[in-house]
């Protein structure tokens, strides 16, 4: 089989241009996780604010519309 | 480098896992009832659950639009927003018979917004991913 460097080259460029976005939707995830864990905890000693669960609206409402947006146009 | 790729995805799932099995004793999604009434905590919990999958989600979306996922990614996502933009004026519902203490419709609502999660959870693994679980 014939290795063609420059297809190999092109693939790891890709694939490393996609890790940034890979890490920060694990962080993110465990960061929701983390919240979610202190929403309980706060609830259980009956701690939760208004602010907090305004944050979370919030923080839901913004993620939720930027996945639902139409995709853009293709560029290339 | 799909390799280190996995890697990664493993690791983070791997302490995401470590995480929620944490959260398992504090927290669980049931469904509600008159006498299981939706509080404003349990309706938090709720967006949390389905902002971390929307989580995972962004990060295809914002791939896909930079041009670094897969060929069907636009087609794959197209598939799974249906689901989310049921969620938005479900969402909005529940938070508002919440506030008002309308537990009758928060009930239902809480337990409509439970069974869509489930349709984006086999929506997305239909089309390759996985956006975990509900505790």
């Amino acid at each position: 089989m014939k290795i063609n460097a420059q297809e190999i080259l092109a693939l790891l460029a890709k694939g490393l241009s996609a890790l940034p976005s890979l890490i920060e939707g694990g962080t993110n995830v465990i960061d929701r996780i983390n919240q979610m864990k202190k929403l309980a905890e706060d609830a259980k000693a009956g701690t939760v604010t208004k602010a907090q669960i305004d944050a979370i609206r919030a923080q839901t409402d913004r993620d939720l519309d930027e996945f639902n947006a139409p995709l853009p146009p293709k560029t290339a | 480098m799909k390799r280190i790729i996995l890697v990664l995805a493993i690791s983070l799932y791997v302490g995401g896992c470590a995480q929620l099995q944490t959260l398992q004793s504090l927290a669980h999604f049931s469904t509600a009832t008159i006498n299981n009434p939706v509080t404003k905590e349990m309706e938090a919990q709720i967006e949390l659950g389905f902002d971390a999958a929307i989580q995972i989600l962004l990060s295809y979306r914002r791939a896909c639009i930079a041009g670094n996922a897969d060929v069907n990614c636009r087609q794959n996502i197209e598939i799974i927003q249906p689901y989310t933009r049921q969620a938005k004026p479900l969402i909005a519902q529940l938070r508002s018979f919440v506030d008002n203490n309308d537990q009758v419709n928060a009930v239902v609502a809480y337990n409509q917004l439970l069974g869509l999660y489930g349709n984006l959870k086999a929506s997305a693994a239909a089309v390759g991913m996985n956006v975990g679980s509900l505790p």
